[in-house]
């Protein structure tokens, strides 16, 4: 994974493009989008509680590499479904799944040293899937990057906006 | 609704379950080079004599560098690597894939130095985007009490109206 940050601008920029597309696509919305890009890295869990101290308490296999596969992704969207009010599960729903869809993206163009990556379809699968290798999850650049269109699209939304009264889609 | 919430906290504690069930699952997932979950620093560790002659992937700390010798991490083993023109210093963290030739021997195929001070980088600019996304969350959402439902606030929240206690107004979003 590239830093937070990164996949963090990558969700803001694809739902700051499709508001153009959209009308209900609200700044609100946008919101749930980004709370959909950390769904994936809840995996950082493992920095604080180690897997291997999980499994001395509860003395069974245990690890928190589930969390960054498919299946693992999914469960978590849906729980983020589950807690949206029922009027509201069909647009908070997409908006989770492009923000945790763009994370898996940009994950597997990961720099790893077989060349292979996230497991997509775990648990029904055990396949890694082919990276490009592209950076380190430690690298500022990608951040850099993708934090450049962010600005840039937000700029580009204020000045399309300008002079009509849209104050909420901020 | 008190069935609504109900409801809600049922499913939610379901899809828990089901992540409870998924950990110790992943954790005693069989090798399988051909889908390229190789054995790594654990099962080497364990018994690397089951896995001489196949390919392996690892992560650790350089203890020496001539010969090139990498601490496992989590795992108290160290293996020799050869086979690669990388030239890290000692204490530089290393990821290593390659073809297990000794129990404590490893011809690489390919190997990086991931970079130290890049990672409390990572750790720090993850925060702030945590908390980005946290304060955009309390501003646009807000929690029905009575179904445990997220839904948008009407306006989203200033500190100003925070501080006045405006907030509860909210609630609802548009009259049902």
């Amino acid at each position: 994974m590239p830093d937070l940050l990164a996949h963090v601008f990558i969700a803001y920029s694809l739902c700051r493009v499709l508001s153009w597309r959209y009308g209900w696509l609200t700044s609100q919305y946008i919101t749930v989008g980004l709370v959909g890009a950390f769904i994936p890295d809840l995996v950082k869990v493992m920095l604080v509680l180690p897997s291997s101290v999980v499994e001395q308490a509860l003395r069974v296999p245990f690890s928190w590499g589930s969390l960054a596969t498919g299946g693992g992704r999914l469960l978590s969207v849906l729980i983020g479904v589950v807690l949206l009010a029922d009027r509201e599960r069909l647009r908070g729903g997409l908006l989770l799944g492009i923000g945790a869809g763009s994370h898996l993206v940009a994950d597997s163009l990961l720099l790893t040293p077989t060349g292979h990556t996230v497991q997509w379809f775990w648990p029904l699968a055990q396949y890694r899937v082919p990276s490009l290798g592209l950076y380190l999850s430690t690298q500022p650049e990608p951040m850099l990057i993708t934090g450049g269109v962010a600005v840039s699209l937000l700029l580009l939304h204020r000045h399309r906006y300008k002079n009509s009264d849209v104050s909420a889609n901020r | 609704m008190v069935t609504a919430a109900k409801a809600r906290v049922g499913m939610v504690v379901l899809l828990l379950a089901g992540h409870g069930l998924l950990f110790p699952l992943h954790a005693t997932q069989p090798v399988n080079p051909d889908a390229w979950v190789l054995p790594g620093d654990e099962e080497i560790s364990e018994s690397p004599d089951q896995y001489l002659g196949e390919r392996v992937e690892i992560g650790g700390i350089v203890s020496e560098t001539s010969p090139l010798t990498v601490q496992l991490t989590h795992v108290d083993y160290h293996v020799r690597v050869t086979g690669t023109e990388l030239e890290p210093a000692v204490g530089d963290k290393i990821r290593v894939y390659g073809t297990l030739t000794g129990s404590r021997m490893i011809t690489a195929e390919n190997a990086f130095v991931v970079p130290q001070r890049g990672r409390w980088y990572a750790w720090g600019i993850s925060f702030l985007a945590g908390l980005w996304v946290l304060s955009r969350l309390v501003r646009h959402w807000t929690i029905d009490r009575s179904t445990l439902g997220f839904q948008p606030r009407a306006k989203p929240l200033t500190l100003k109206r925070a501080l006045r206690g405006e907030e509860r107004i909210d609630r609802g979003g548009e009259d049902a």
